[in-house]
């Protein structure tokens, strides 16, 4: 005990240096703990990007491919699927509901998706939430309404009843514009931090209407034209959607509704897991995560590398205060001991301090990330994994202080009280 | 990559597949993929209901996939049958879940189903096996995970299954190997 009193009263005296130590040792242990903890909760988020969903339905390509294009916004479709195709399967008795999706127009980068109501009322991220409107109201029967994500009615400050006009094709320079049939905002939905929010949702009538004129993919010149208040009173019926998602009565029967799909004599489709989907895209992008993982174990090395140096040159200047130490009574093993007790008391003060900057930027931090990044950063105790990485580092610690403890154990016997100065 | 190579001639090959049920079977149907080594299985809990199917080139469980003709093949098609009727002995399930068996189905042209009968006259096929179990849980609650221990015990041939999971967690894909053989919901 009174070896520890030294310990803690040799590093007051030193109370600069050793706060430094402290502190870089704090900000790589906190920088450790944020990453964990980033990591654990973009791979749950990342999960829970649609949530729900029982199978989403494509044209047969890869499983990775149509979750990027029916979620994402990522990339495009092969192909397109047959109303008809879609009818059958939603009338099946299994299906409780199916939301069907049409892409391929955008405005000014962003993606537009034409869709059912059904969206408003089935669509789920996160823990099972559903999409709110914090704004207006959802697209009702007008084809030319439009209900904004929260990115797109910020980044481009669109307000109710605004008029915009949509591009044709998904670059963010279009050349072809649906200027002939402007639509009206109606609706904001709430922020979800999913792709949600980087897209503008007309109904399928809509996307229909605005490529009702259009021949060969381009759009009809002079008496060919149809105008907005024309294609109003056609059929806008689609043809085709671009994919679909399905929510069953049963759970149970998923494996066979994705076989029967899969299996649809009429069309090639492809009905696939999104759970199962977003595991294997996330194992695609698991490599960066590692290397996130090994830059932050490099970061508390370095800091504890730090450390060892503070105390290593520490020891030529108290060659003086080991000797008294000596001459006192106090034996060779009590002088390294006291050394390996300053490095644990670094470790610790450091990881104290580490989580405590830690929790406090979580505290600061929590609200704006969720918003932003639809990342929900809990301020729970640290986990046992977390623990395990904190017993490591102090154990690292710990080995580290017993180099300088070797040392001076080496020393103190050596130099005893003759020391020249 | 490697492994997507090798099972590219098998998914070239005309394979004749345990799609007995399927009513769009004609000639230029799509095929399924094959690939020795690898089974799939499909998990779903849902209330007291679990449900397992397991679909695996009969290769990894009998060893050939031919129709068996000879006695020893034969014997061996019989064994891996009354293996393949022993969910609970396949799946290792908590005790305490309670799952009693509730229907079987087993499928595969080496079981002599008639309806494939006619496709073996090709010369060169690929046969599967399908099992499909559901089991009835009384505690579902203490089901927590699925051991395929005793699967890749049974079936040493199978290298890995590719698990398809629907539990009260959600959906999940893994991969089980004979080394990491437990998939938990």
């Amino acid at each position: 005990m009174y070896l520890l009193r030294l310990a803690l009263a040799s590093l007051a005296n030193r109370r600069f240096t050793a706060l430094l130590t402290a502190f870089a040792i704090a900000l790589s242990v906190c920088l450790l703990l944020a990453v964990e903890r980033v990591r654990t909760e973009a791979r749950a988020s990342f999960a829970s990007t649609i949530s729900g969903t029982d199978l989403i339905v494509g044209a047969r390509s890869g499983s990775v491919n149509l979750l990027l294009y029916s979620v994402f916004r990522i990339g495009n479709a092969t192909n397109n699927i047959r109303w008809d195709s879609y009818q059958h399967i939603a009338k099946d008795p299994r299906v409780k509901w199916a939301i069907p999706i049409s892409l391929g127009d955008s405005h000014r980068g962003y993606r537009v998706l034409g869709t059912t109501g059904e969206y408003f009322e089935h669509y789920q991220y996160g823990r099972r939430q559903h999409l709110q409107l914090s704004q207006g109201r959802p697209f009702a029967d007008n084809p030319f309404d439009v209900v904004l994500g929260a990115e797109v009615a910020e980044a481009l400050h669109y307000k109710l009843g605004d008029k915009l006009v949509l591009a044709h094709g998904v670059a963010a320079i279009s050349l072809v514009k649906h200027d002939d049939k402007p639509f009206t905002v109606v609706g904001v939905l709430q922020r979800t931090g999913t792709p949600v929010d980087r897209t503008l949702h007309i109904s399928l009538a809509g996307m229909e209407a605005i490529h009702i004129d259009w021949h060969n993919g381009v759009p009809a010149r002079g008496a060919g034209r149809i105008s907005a208040e024309q294609a109003r009173a056609m059929d806008l019926q689609p043809a085709a959607i671009t994919a679909f998602m399905l929510g069953l009565n049963n759970k149970i029967a998923t494996f066979s509704v994705q076989r029967e799909i899969n299996e649809y004599g009429n069309e090639p489709l492809l009905a696939i897991l999104p759970g199962v989907a977003l595991q294997e895209l996330w194992s695609l992008m698991g490599t960066a995560e590692q290397a996130l993982f090994v830059v932050s174990l490099f970061v508390v090395l370095t800091g504890l590398i730090g450390m060892l140096t503070a105390i290593l040159t520490s020891l030529n200047e108290r060659r003086r205060e080991m000797a008294i130490l000596r001459s006192v009574g106090a034996r060779p093993w009590h002088i390294a001991g006291l050394l390996v007790l300053e490095a644990l008391a670094l470790a610790l003060a450091g990881i104290g301090a580490g989580l405590g900057l830690l929790y406090a930027g979580i505290a600061l931090a929590q609200g704006y990330v969720q918003a932003n990044y639809g990342l929900y950063l809990p301020l729970a105790w640290p986990s046992a994994h977390e623990w395990t990485l904190l017993a490591i580092i102090l154990g690292a610690a710990l080995l580290m202080g017993s180099v300088p403890a070797w040392r001076a154990y080496r020393q103190s016997l050596a130099d005893g009280l003759s020391i020249h100065l | 990559m490697r492994r997507l190579l090798l099972a590219l001639p098998f998914a070239l090959l005309p394979l004749a597949v345990a799609h007995a049920h399927d009513e769009h079977d004609h000639d230029h149907g799509t095929l399924a993929a094959h690939e020795h080594g690898v089974a799939k299985l499909n998990v779903v809990l849902d209330g007291n209901t679990l449900e397992l199917e397991l679909d695996s080139p009969a290769m990894n469980i009998v060893g050939f996939e031919h129709a068996a003709t000879s006695d020893a093949d034969k014997a061996k098609v019989a064994a891996a049958r009354k293996q393949l009727e022993q969910p609970l002995a396949l799946f290792n399930l908590a005790q305490a879940a309670g799952c009693k068996e509730d229907q079987q189905a087993l499928e595969s042209p080496l079981f002599g189903d008639a309806a494939e009968g006619d496709k073996h006259e090709h010369g060169h096929q690929h046969a599967d096996i399908n099992a499909h179990y559901q089991l009835a849980c009384s505690n579902p609650g203490k089901l927590t995970q699925v051991d395929l221990a005793p699967l890749f015990k049974a079936f040493a041939q199978t290298q890995k299954i590719n698990v398809q999971l629907i539990g009260p967690n959600g959906q999940k894909g893994l991969e089980a190997t004979a080394a990491k053989a437990v998939v938990a919901f």
